[in-house]
């Protein structure tokens, strides 16, 4: 099972969107994963609790984080949406 | 979803000095209405200085919000601005975005109100749709859009 951390302003209305939408990507390409949404000032400690494969931001994150960080941002706006969904694909296949 | 969005919390061609200024226009209607505490501006107006809410789309689009405990009772607020004004970026801070759409999210459930999120999102990648909303002339135009795109 793979852990994708979803980390947005106020974990109230884009990153439960995101959220979402990575479940949604990760089951149409036979993935098993699960996320968990984080405030953004939370996301660092939960980073360090919860050791996810990946985090996916819709706002900027600080702290010393070494797994993959994507910017979410493509999941709302819909901007180079494909090469992101790649992008998480890769790193959930891994 | 019907009840999230309202024509009386619609706004259209506004003028404003500033994003924060556009926010606090876009929470009038609902602090009117009791669906915010009037903590909500401020804290949507903080909240935006942090965390920023404006997307790139073709037509700029902002979606400030703030946390549960500021909100009495669900709604969104759509205000369409006469001049575009810059938002900062959101993940990006130092990015400037020009925005012309700002949906005010005044959400405390967002499990449950997934499907009106998603339709937001939706029209937020719909270039066509955006136009349509930036042109229209009354609030009911825009209530309209959104009701037929659901």
């Amino acid at each position: 099972m793979k852990l994708v951390l979803v980390a947005c302003g106020t974990a109230l209305a884009t990153s439960t969107v995101v959220a979402k939408k990575i479940e949604q990507i990760a089951q149409e390409n036979g993935i098993e994963c699960q996320t968990v949404q984080a405030k953004a000032v939370d996301a660092f400690t939960k980073y360090q609790e919860l050791h996810p494969d990946a985090i996916v931001c819709t706002c900027q994150l600080e702290g010393d984080i070494d797994i993959p960080v994507i910017n979410g941002r493509a999941f709302l706006t819909g901007i180079n949406l494909q090469s992101t969904i790649d992008q998480l694909i890769e790193i959930l296949k891994k | 979803m019907g009840s999230l969005i309202q024509v009386d919390r619609i706004q259209v061609s506004c003028l404003v000095k500033d994003q924060f200024d556009a926010i606090a226009l876009a929470a009038k209607p609902l602090l009117e209405k009791g669906c915010i505490t009037e903590e909500f501006i401020d804290a949507a107006i903080e909240r935006e200085r942090i965390f920023p809410t404006g997307l790139p789309t073709k037509i700029g689009v902002a979606l400030p919000h703030t946390e549960a405990k500021y909100v009495l009772k669900e709604s969104i607020s759509i205000l369409t601005l006469k001049n575009t004004i810059v938002f900062a970026g959101m993940g990006n801070p130092k990015e400037s975005i020009p925005v012309q759409i700002v949906f005010l999210l005044a959400i405390s459930n967002p499990e449950k109100q997934l499907r009106i999120l998603q339709t937001i999102i939706t029209i937020i990648q719909n270039e066509k749709m955006l136009k349509k909303i930036r042109d229209a002339k009354e609030p009911r135009d825009i209530y309209n859009l959104i009701n037929t795109f659901l």
